[in-house]
């Protein structure tokens, strides 16, 4: 994966956990969407709960018998006209747009929003093949201008303030210095404007993918994804192999809870359902909708049963939000694509456990991520799931992992754990109070003092004394 | 849901996302409030899609109005010109709904020559033009109306973002303002 960068995340951890700034914004902002959440299942869902199963349903027999729902998929694309590309990893996804955008003489390229799109690089790859590529969510631009990726899957610029956003676009456009968003937003929509009708093609990601009418539906609040989808003569829908929905009406099931989860709207402004290309106007040219899905390793979890929940996902962004980890780091701190706690899952599978192995143990298991989960994945067992598998591949310290092979044998072994337990007994007169720091451990802990006397041995002489006692 | 309960429904929700709404009885009613938003957002160019006869009758009104120009789409397909330069110096432009949702107080707008997408997305304004009779309660309620058509938006208020310290801003890409228009057919 190009766009991933988790071999750091315990450095990138120390510098973003001493940025006071970054902490206060990132807080600000997720409790805002955190309390817009609850504010809206408070006054207008009663049967949230219900809601949940029900989603989490829809999900689980989509991803069980993901195939069948493909193979309709694919069948109503062909009659309805939509061209179709599968995706085995990133490089390939590229390939196909590169090719697509020369074969129709493209050069401005608008884009709307998509993950999907930052996974596979998109962006450097056309850059460096000689294309124009514009971001045109208002986030994802700052974020395009400032030449950072994004810290949240739904915010990608929530870790700028207004006065940095301000200063870069004073810098880049030579403007005079504003930080009311009203301003920036009103330059941002002049400028792109602009992009928007001289684009030769529209490249957007997709929310739901639906199985029975081929319906492709993107959901969105500023309009910029109908503009990239209904100006330029050719679209192409970059998306992933989850997002596929059996029916319409399973899919506005899961439309009740994406945007509440999201932002605490009851819906997104816009929401697009299209089912075929455009129909031509006049003397204009037809427009053609490609469809590319990514795969990516995702198709291992399809096969297994113990995580493929982590497929489940409608990238609403709660668990980041509801994380006591991200709130005190932001996104950038993971080095992935996908931040936060679902991201600390799903990384695993499209990335390298090897290098993405630590994302697991940056979280408490506090489990609020489980909760707020909107098609309730198991995100804090999946989280184990990962430090579990890590283990298993050998990918833990030597250290660590010598003394829990000890540990193994003495509790298996009574003589080797009396053994061992007097041992830390007779040690126990070294530690002081609060327990002794052992180098190379950790920085923050202290390893407990053991106690004087071992449990054994107290029970031992507490019941000598009893039975000597009723003796008498 | 009696009709009347879910207009006010629809109302409520629609103001609440920063949309507004006005019942009209019949088309002088109508004609009014439009020509006050015409002078309140100092509307100049306009673009109309006549696909109903009230849409028409309007257009038919405004055509006499010498303060703006208004064209309608049907006109504007003969001309075999490109649609979006036709339509990027338009002010308002006012469309004619499929159905409104009570519950979230949401536009369903299908896309066709008659009403391209565009009219509903490059204006800063945009008007909805609909009848009481074409309510519903939710969303799941037009779910065969979404299974056939093939190009439909699903409209609830002006564009909006909070990509800048979730601070909320009306107006990023789609237009600034939105009105809905309801002729409450039983009053008529």
């Amino acid at each position: 994966m190009p766009n991933s960068n988790t071999k750091h995340f315990k450095a990138l951890i120390r510098e973003k956990l001493s940025d006071k700034k970054l902490r206060n914004i990132v807080k600000k902002a997720t409790s805002h969407s955190i309390s817009k959440r609850i504010e809206t299942i408070n006054n207008y869902i009663p049967e949230w709960e219900q809601l949940r199963d029900r989603a989490n349903f829809i999900r689980s027999k989509t991803m069980q018998n993901w195939e069948f729902y493909f193979e309709q998929l694919l069948k109503k694309f062909r009659e309805n006209g939509i061209e179709f590309f599968y995706a085995n990893n990133s490089s390939d996804a590229c390939s196909i747009v590169k090719t697509l955008l020369f074969s129709f003489g493209v050069k401005k390229v608008v884009k709307s929003k998509s993950m999907v799109t930052e996974e596979i690089g998109l962006n450097e790859y056309l850059e460096r093949n000689g294309f124009e590529v514009t971001e045109t969510d208002l986030g994802e631009y700052i974020i395009q201008l400032a030449n950072e990726k994004p810290s949240h899957i739904t915010a990608p610029a929530l870790h700028k303030s207004r006065q940095e956003i301000g200063e870069l676009f004073s810098e880049k456009f030579n403007i005079d210095y504003t930080d009311a968003p009203e301003k920036l937003t009103e330059f941002a929509r002049l400028i792109l404007r602009q992009k928007f009708l001289n684009a030769d093609a529209g490249i957007s990601g997709a929310n739901f993918l639906v199985a029975e009418t081929g319906t492709i539906i993107i959901v969105e609040n500023e309009g910029n994804a109908r503009l990239s989808i209904t100006l330029p003569k050719l679209h192409i829908v970059i998306t992933s192999i989850e997002k596929i929905v059996p029916t319409l009406s399973d899919a506005l099931m899961l439309l009740k809870l994406l945007p509440v989860s999201s932002t605490g709207q009851k819906i997104t402004s816009y929401v697009s359902f299209i089912k075929k290309p455009l129909q031509s106007i006049g003397s204009e040219n037809s427009q053609k909708i490609v469809v590319i899905i990514l795969d990516n390793g995702r198709s291992k979890l399809l096969k297994n049963d113990k995580s493929r929940s982590i497929l489940y996902c409608i990238k609403c962004g709660a668990c980041m939000n509801n994380c006591p980890i991200y709130q005190s780091v932001g996104g950038h701190a993971y080095g992935s694509v996908y931040p936060g706690p679902i991201g600390s899952i799903l990384t695993p599978w499209i990335n390298t456990l090897n290098e993405s192995k630590d994302l697991a143990y940056g979280s408490t298991l506090c489990g609020a991520c489980s909760q707020v989960c909107p098609v309730k994945i198991d995100i804090h067992n999946q989280l184990l799931g990962i430090r579990k598998l890590s283990i298993e591949n050998k990918y833990s310290p030597l250290i660590e992992r010598v003394i829990f092979k000890l540990w193994l044998l003495s509790m298996k072994n009574f003589k080797l754990f009396t053994l061992l337990s007097k041992f830390l007994n007779f040690l126990s007169p070294l530690f002081q109070e609060s327990g002794l720091k052992i180098p190379f451990w950790s920085k923050y802990k202290y390893f407990p003092a053991p106690a004087e006397i071992s449990f054994h041995s107290w029970w031992q002489k507490e019941v000598k004394i009893k039975e000597r006692i009723n003796n008498v | 849901m009696s009709k009347k309960i879910l207009i006010e429904k629809f109302k409520s929700e629609l103001i609440k996302v920063n949309g507004d709404c006005f019942v009209f009885k019949n088309l002088s009613e109508a004609l009014k409030e439009l020509k006050s938003i015409i002078a309140k957002e100092k509307i100049k160019n306009i673009a109309i899609s006549t696909k109903t006869d009230i849409a028409k009758s309007i257009f038919d009104e405004l055509k006499k109005d010498s303060s703006v120009t208004i064209e309608s789409v049907e006109e504007l397909n003969k001309t075999n010109s490109i649609l979006k330069d036709n339509l990027k110096n338009i002010d308002l432009g006012i469309s004619c709904a499929d159905f409104l949702v009570a519950e979230t107080g949401s536009v369903i707008l299908k896309s066709s020559t008659d009403e391209p997408r565009l009219l509903s997305l490059l204006p800063e304004s945009h008007i909805v033009i609909s009848t009481s009779e074409q309510i519903i309660e939710r969303l799941e309620d037009a779910v065969d109306f979404l299974s056939i058509e093939n190009w439909v938006t699903v409209i609830t208020g002006p564009s909006r973002t909070a990509d800048i310290e979730k601070v909320l801003v009306t107006g990023v890409h789609g237009p600034k303002k939105l009105y809905v228009f309801i002729n409450d057919i039983e009053i008529s």
